[in-house]
C-alpha cells in the first residue's frame, strides 16, 4: 500500500468580513504559530517545504513570494507560491511529501478580500480580453447565465437553489468562523433582489478575511513522532472547458473529472455514501448544486444527498455562511473537514464523522477545481 | 550579434502605426484600488513617524531590533517582545544615484537612493529613502546622516514624513 499524506495540524486566524487590527502578514504569523502549536513542529527545524496559494492580483502586489516566507516560518527555506485555488496548493505539499522531497510541508492561503477595493475589477481581468470584455459585462452576469443554462438543462428548479441557500445560512448560525448566518425563509431568498437575473443577492458568496495554515507530513514521519492525523486519501484537480466555450452547462466537468480520479486513486467506488460529509464549493449558490451533481452523477443521487439522506452537504454554512475567501477557499474546506474528523467542529460537528470529501472551485469566469477525500 | 542586423525580416509596426491605429489592437486600462491594512506593527511605526519618531521592534531570542518593525522574529519564529525608540540617526549602508523615476522617465537632476542603518536598531537593519542636502560626489557608505522631518502640520503618517536623510551635521 503506498504512503499516505497526513494532515497533522491546522490553524487559523480571522474569518470576519474585516480583519481591521492585522496586516496580511500579522494575519498569516498567527494562523502559522497555531498550526505549528497544533502539529507540534518547529517550522525553523521540522518544516522542509512550505507553499503559499495566492494571487498578486488580489495582493495588490506583483512578485508576492518576496512577502510571504518571514511570517510562516520560511525565511531562508524551500518556499513557493502557487497563484490558485488551495486545492491545487494541496496537490502540490501531498506531492512534495509522497516524492521525498520533504517530510514535513506547510500549506498556506488566506485572504485579505477588504484590502482589494477593486474586486469586479480584479474579476473582470479574468474574462478573455479581446472578445469578452469589450462587451462590458459584469462577472455576475456570467454566473447568472450559467444558473439560468444550469437549470434549464438539467430541470432543476431554482426552489433547489433556494433550498441550498436556506441551509447553508441556517448552519453557518452555529459555526464560529462563519460571518454571514442567517435565518431565512425561501421566500426571502426567492423574493431577494436580481442583480441579473435569475442570480439574487443570496445567490452570490459575500468576501470574507481569514488565514490558515495546514502541517502536512509523510505516514511514516506522523507515526514516527506520534501525531494524531487526518489522512489525506488522495486528491486530484482539473481544468475543464468553460460553458460559454462548449463545456456545457449541465455538469462542471472540472468536479466531474477531479472527483474520478481522486476516487480512483483512492481505491474507492465512485459512490458518495463512502463519505460522512461534504464541503462542495458554493461561491454561487446554484454551483452548489452544480458540483455536487457532477460528482453524484444523477439528480436522484443529488437531491438524496440535499434532502439529508446521504453525507451531510456542508456543515460549516459553506462559502454563503463563511464567506468567499479567494485562493483560501480549498484550504477553508479542508480546514473544516479537519476539525470534523477530529471532533473538534464544536457547535457543528457531525457525529461520529470519518471521512470527509472537499469539492473546490476558483471562480468565476474559471472551470479550474478539484477534489481532495480525507478519513481518519 | 543583433547590432550587426541591420534590418529584420517581416514588416515593421512602428510607434506612428499604432498612434494611427494602423492595426487592429485592443486596449485595456485596468483601474485597480487597494487599502492594506497597516495591522499592528506597521500602525505604530507610521504613528511613530507623524510624531517625529522612528520605533524598532526587539527580539528577545535573538536580541535583534528591527525596524521597520514587526511583529513576529522571522529568524526565531516567535511573536518580538517590545518596542524601541530609536534615533533618528544612522548610517548610509548602500546607495544609488538614480536618473530615473519610478516610471522609467529620465529625469535631469538625480535623486539619491539609500539604505540608512538606523542607529538603535541591529546591523543591517535599515531604511529605504532619498538622501538629500548632499552632492552625488560626496556621498560615502558608512556617512553618518540624520532624519530631515516634515513640519509637524505636514505629516500625515507616511513615510514620507522623512523628507530625506542629510549629513549629520549639515553640509
Amino acid at each position: 500500500m503506498p504512503e499516505r499524506v497526513a494532515i497533522i495540524g491546522a490553524g487559523y486566524e480571522g474569518f470576519r468580513p474585516l480583519v481591521s487590527d492585522l496586516s496580511t502578514r500579522e494575519l498569516m504569523f498567527e494562523a502559522a504559530s497555531r498550526a505549528y502549536d497544533d502539529a507540534s513542529v518547529d517550522p525553523r527545524r521540522d518544516v522542509g517545504s512550505f507553499i503559499c496559494c495566492t494571487e498578486d492580483l488580489w495582493e495588490g502586489w506583483s512578485i508576492t513570494d518576496e512577502m510571504v516566507p518571514d511570517q510562516i516560518g520560511a525565511a531562508g527555506r524551500p518556499l513557493c507560491t502557487i497563484p490558485a485555488d488551495a486545492i491545487t496548493g494541496i496537490g502540490n505539499a501531498a506531492m512534495h511529501v509522497l516524492a521525498g522531497v520533504a517530510d514535513v510541508v506547510v500549506l498556506e492561503a488566506h485572504s485579505k478580500a477588504a484590502d482589494a477595493l477593486s474586486k469586479k475589477q480584479i474579476e473582470d481581468l479574468g474574462q478573455e480580453p479581446t472578445l469578452m470584455r469589450p462587451l462590458g459585462v459584469d462577472t455576475d452576469t456570467l454566473a447568472a447565465l450559467e444558473m439560468d443554462g444550469f437549470l434549464k438543462s438539467t430541470g432543476y428548479k431554482v426552489e433547489e437553489v433556494d433550498e441550498i441557500v436556506v441551509s447553508s445560512k441556517r448552519r453557518a448560525m452555529h459555526n464560529p468562523r462563519a460571518s454571514f448566518g442567517a435565518s431565512l425563509s425561501k421566500d426571502e431568498v426567492a423574493h431577494a433582489s436580481a442583480g441579473s437575473s435569475p442570480l439574487r443577492k443570496f445567490d452570490r458568496a459575500p468576501f470574507a478575511e481569514a488565514g490558515i495554515v495546514l502541517v502536512l507530513a509523510s505516514e511514516r514521519w506522523a507515526r514516527k513522532n506520534r501525531c494524531d492525523p487526518v489522512y489525506l486519501d488522495a486528491v486530484a484537480w482539473s481544468s475543464s472547458l468553460p460553458w460559454f466555450d462548449g463545456g456545457g452547462f449541465s455538469a462542471a466537468g472540472y468536479a466531474k473529472d477531479s472527483y474520478s480520479k481522486a476516487m480512483r486513486r483512492a481505491g474507492k467506488k465512485k459512490d458518495l455514501r463512502a463519505f460522512d460529509l461534504l464541503e462542495v464549493d458554493d461561491t454561487f449558490s446554484y454551483k452548489a448544486l452544480q458540483h455536487l451533481h457532477s460528482i453524484a452523477g444523477s439528480k436522484s443521487e443529488t437531491r438524496r444527498v440535499i434532502a439529508g439522506a446521504g453525507p451531510v452537504l456542508n456543515p460549516s454554512g459553506g462559502a454563503l455562511g463563511v464567506g468567499n475567501l479567494l485562493e483560501a477557499s480549498a484550504i477553508h474546506r479542508l480546514l473544516e473537514c479537519y476539525l470534523q474528523l477530529k471532533g473538534q467542529a464544536g457547535p457543528v460537528q457531525v457525529k461520529d464523522a470519518r471521512t470527509a470529501l472537499v469539492q473546490s472551485w476558483r471562480g468565476i469566469p474559471t472551470a479550474t477545481g478539484g477534489v481532495a477525500l480525507l478519513s481518519r | 550579434m543583433s547590432s550587426k542586423v541591420s534590418r529584420y525580416p517581416g514588416t515593421e509596426v512602428t510607434h506612428d502605426d499604432i498612434e494611427a491605429n494602423s492595426y487592429l489592437m485592443t486596449h485595456y486600462q485596468a483601474e485597480l484600488k487597494y487599502a492594506w491594512t497597516s495591522g499592528v506593527a506597521t500602525g505604530r511605526y507610521l504613528k511613530g513617524l507623524k510624531e517625529g519618531e522612528i520605533w524598532g521592534r526587539r527580539c528577545d531570542g535573538c536580541g535583534r531590533v528591527m525596524v521597520p518593525p514587526r511583529m513576529y522574529c522571522e529568524l526565531c519564529f516567535r511573536p518580538t517582545d517590545g518596542w524601541v525608540k530609536l534615533r533618528d540617526t544612522g548610517r548610509v549602508v548602500t546607495y544609488s544615484i538614480a536618473y530615473v523615476n519610478f516610471d522609467a522617465s529620465r529625469r535631469q537632476d538625480p535623486i539619491i537612493v539609500a539604505v540608512v542603518e538606523v542607529d538603535g536598531a541591529s546591523p543591517m537593519m535599515g531604511i529605504l529613502h532619498l538622501l538629500g542636502e548632499v552632492d552625488p560626489e560626496d556621498v560615502k557608505i558608512g556617512m553618518r546622516v540624520q532624519a530631515v522631518w516634515k513640519k509637524v502640520e505636514d505629516r500625515s503618517g507616511a513615510i514620507t514624513d522623512i523628507v530625506h536623510f542629510r549629513p549629520l551635521g549639515g553640509r
